[in-house]
């Protein structure tokens, strides 16, 4: 169990026949396909000419944009009644071809390209006269055509606006230059007035580089209309409209074309499809005649896959080998139902190389309860299961999300198990039910729970740290285990035994302390202890040459004590994580029970703080009981034994993203 | 009645929450900043970097726990306090002391820590394990003094 068996498979065909295997071997999933690498060093083989120009490929970014594109039009209702219609379709493969044949998307792919290229017109045409739109809005009392703002031979208009505080001076060194000049102050604002200069052609320069001085803001004359800017402003507004009207008109045109072309999500897909099924030409070799795809199979898929294939045809040989040591072989995990959401947490780490154990198995037990001693609230343990059993059954999840809510499933039910043991049920809420059905509480708190960490917190913070002592024990066995399967007994004994005889001791020695009738073992505690500090001396600095260092090597090496004594430490957090949750129920209920006093909004008001509270409880401290438990795993318990690293298998099979295909003969 | 111990215990809660909500606030800022800056190129990573921000926030939440039990176990939330003595005032203090401080600093560190977290993941995806490992230290000792607040609460005979 734990690590799959991994086989390498070469297939070898007619040249003619590589596009129907390599499709079987897609819709049988099952199948890594690698690089072809020759044993022979004098090869004949001859790389495979990809050919990209296949039509449905090239079509491939069209229906994606086909896709974005109308996807801006989809009312957000129709968006998850739509697509689901479209996406919970369960399809089947040997009808794809025909459907996509029927489905013309080169034409819808002319409306979208169409439509878009309108619509972004449109708005450009927009944002560009609403700009001319707020720029004349500040020019309205200006009562002369635009047109004429251009002057004629002999005068010059010059129109803008000046700050207030240079205007007087501005006026004066203007008037120095002649008499044939006229200034009109039109308007003033806050901190600008805006002016009208008239003057004959001569004086346009130099009353120019006056103006210029002052921080002169000159009219920007939009030349493509006529008429005084009112004129204009009424003209502009009457042209928004229109573009809001063409507007209206593309989208609804596009939402129709949406709902007509559901089938462009089908096409996307198969063309997807072809794809991947295009790339992975790549890395197959070819002779003349022939055509060799390899690749890397699970042991248990290879009769599947044999059966499929030979179904296909007979003309073809397939080849099955054990893997070099030196190839990078890739990882597949398979562990029963309970573990196998666990594997997402090895995930997160890294999955085991492939000479390696999987170690979920062996954390599996340990973060159940882990979890939910961080959680510790039955109520909340019962939603979270409830919630996480829903979406698996209505969502089709797979992979890594799909373990991850197995995760939540099983951490809730435990959470419901130890929040019971704790008499802790969305926090003291029991204590506040009416009195007609108070027994419940008598049964639930008074027969079922068996400690209550809010009144007396040392029993459940043994228990952690026990639980803490427990997995790192774990550790070092399995580390143990692993050496003697190695063939390194020695290794195994020196470096793990000495430890477990060491722990054992001083573990025997706390018990016999703390228990009266067992005080007689303390001697014998005493002299395992001795032993193994005696070995860890003797066997830890192994690795020096010179004899003096391996002394001091032995004794260093008890500083590891200090470093496994913190472990044990750092299983307190259970404890100090389970009792917040709790103390953070008992909080909100003081609350509710707060508010509920208020004559009439009270009650509205102590329902909405049971549930906002008792949710925002829930989340931080389920979020905390996921993070803490993953890290005991990782820094406390895989630093004893586990490396990781490997390679995850990916086997070469349909995809999609939008709809279900079914493959099935 | 207000007596000398229940402003000694007042002060105790204001400590716990106000330090460690201060740190919290601090280590969430510095975080999101850094989040903010990866989700300009990768918006679709918004969930696991709002997941690594929220790491710092557990300081103020632990300073919270404590400073609500304080004002349970005193009665003060309730609008009858228990006439504490001076002894008793100062020991809530102290009790206090922990998680507060240490809120405070953890809280502003492991916001760093996070935002270099979010740094790699905007680079390395898969290295999100060992991210969330690496911010988990430092959230250690948070956890740690939050035990100690309670552990030290605990013991004192009201």
């Amino acid at each position: 169990m734990a690590v799959c068996k991994v086989k390498k498979v070469s297939i070898f065909t007619h040249l003619e026949l590589k596009d129907e295997i390599v499709e079987e071997l897609q819709k049988t999933g099952c199948v890594q396909i690698i690089d072809v690498k020759p044993k022979l060093k004098k090869s004949s083989l001859l790389d495979f000419n990809v050919i990209n120009n296949t039509e449905g490929i090239s079509a491939l970014p069209e229906v994606k944009y086909c896709i974005d594109y109308l996807s801006n039009f989809i009312d957000k209702p129709e968006k998850s009644e739509k697509s689901k219609i479209a996406t919970q379709n369960v399809y089947d493969y040997k009808k794809l071809p025909l459907l996509f044949s029927q489905f013309d998307y080169k034409k819808i792919y002319c409306k979208c390209k169409k439509l878009d290229e309108k619509f972004k017109e449109l708005k450009n045409r927009e944002n560009h006269i609403v700009k001319i739109q707020e720029h004349l809005e500040e020019w309205k009392e200006l009562n002369l055509k635009v047109e004429d703002l251009e002057g004629t031979k002999n005068t010059k208009i010059i129109v803008g606006t000046l700050p207030l505080k240079d205007f007087v001076s501005c006026l004066e060194e203007i008037k120095k230059m002649g008499k044939e000049i006229e200034i009109n102050k039109i308007d003033e604002e806050k901190k600008r007035c805006k002016i009208v200069i008239i003057s004959i052609s001569e004086y346009y320069v130099p009353i120019k580089k006056v103006l210029e001085k002052y921080n002169f803001d000159s009219f920007q004359i939009p030349l493509e209309f006529a008429k005084t800017p009112k004129n204009i402003l009424e003209d502009i507004s009457k042209e928004l409209n229109s573009i809001k009207e063409k507007r209206e008109i593309i989208s609804n045109a596009s939402k129709k074309l949406y709902r007509e072309n559901l089938s462009l999500y089908l096409t996307f897909d198969y063309l997807s499809i072809l794809k991947s099924r295009k790339d992975i030409e790549k890395y197959l070799k070819m002779t003349k005649q022939v055509i060799i795809i390899e690749g890397w199979i699970l042991e248990k898929d290879i009769n599947r896959m044999k059966d499929r294939l030979f179904n296909k045809t007979n003309e073809l040989e397939i080849i099955f080998s054990d893997p070099d040591e030196k190839d990078d072989i890739p990882v597949a995990l398979d562990n029963n139902k309970f573990v196998e959401p666990f594997e997402s947490v090895t995930e997160l780490y890294g999955i085991p190389k492939y000479k390696e154990f999987d170690p979920t198995p062996l954390f599996a037990p340990f973060y159940f309860v882990f979890f939910g001693i961080c959680l510790s609230d039955a109520g909340y343990g019962l939603i979270i299961t409830a919630l996480a059993y829903y979406a698996l059954l209505k969502f089709k999840l797979e992979g890594t999300i799909k373990k991850f809510f197995g995760l939540f499933f099983l951490g809730g039910l435990s959470t419901f198990v130890i929040g019971a043991l704790m008499g802790s049920w969305m926090g003291d809420t029991l204590n506040y039910l009416p009195k007609n059905i108070l027994f419940i509480k008598t049964f639930l708190i008074d027969k079922l729970s068996l400690l209550d960490p809010i009144k007396n917190p040392m029993p459940l913070l043994l228990i952690s740290l026990s639980l803490g002592v427990i997995q790192i024990y774990t550790g070092f066995i399995i580390k143990f285990i692993k050496n003697v399967k190695e063939n390194r007994i020695k290794t195994g004994l020196m470096d793990q035994g000495s430890w477990l005889l060491l722990i054992s001791g001083i573990l025997l020695f706390v018990i016999a302390s703390t228990i009266g009738s067992l005080a007689g073992f303390k001697i014998i505690a005493k002299y395992i202890i001795w032993a193994g500090l005696l070995f860890l001396v003797l066997t830890q600095g192994r690795s020096n040459k010179n004899i003096a260092l391996k002394a001091a090597g032995g004794v260093l090496s008890l500083y590891n004590i200090i470093g496994y004594f913190s472990d044990i430490l750092s299983y307190s957090r259970l404890f100090a994580l389970g009792l917040s949750t709790a103390v953070l129920a008992v909080v909100v209920n003081t609350f509710v029970m707060l508010f509920k006093d208020i004559p009439i909004i009270g009650i509205i008001i102590a329902i909405l703080v049971f549930i906002i509270g008792h949710l925002f409880n829930m989340v931080i401290s389920g979020m905390g009981a996921f993070i803490h438990s993953t890290r005991l795993q990782y820094v406390e318990f895989f630093t004893k034994f586990y490396e990781g690293g490997g390679t995850p298998f990916k086997p070469f099979k349909i995809i999609t993203k939008y709809i279900q295909i079914q493959t099935n003969r | 009645m207000i007596t000398q111990g229940i402003v000694i215990a007042f002060l105790g809660s204001a400590i716990a929450i106000g330090l460690s909500c201060s740190g919290s606030g601090m280590g969430v800022g510095i975080a999101g900043a850094a989040g903010v800056g990866v989700m300009i190129e990768e918006p679709e990573k918004f969930g696991l970097v709002l997941f690594l921000q929220a790491f710092p926030g557990t300081q103020g939440i632990y300073g919270l726990l404590v400073g609500f039990w304080v004002l349970m176990k005193t009665g003060i939330l309730g609008g009858s306090p228990i006439p504490l003595s001076l002894d008793q005032g100062c020991q809530i203090f102290f009790s206090c002391i922990p998680v507060g401080v240490v809120g405070f600093f953890s809280g502003w560190y492991q916001g760093k820590t996070a935002a270099a977290a979010i740094g790699l993941i905007a680079r390395n995806p898969g290295g999100v394990g060992k991210a969330i490992v690496m911010v988990t230290m430092v959230e250690t000792y948070a956890v740690f003094s939050l035990l100690a607040s309670l552990l030290l609460f605990n013991a004192i005979t009201l």
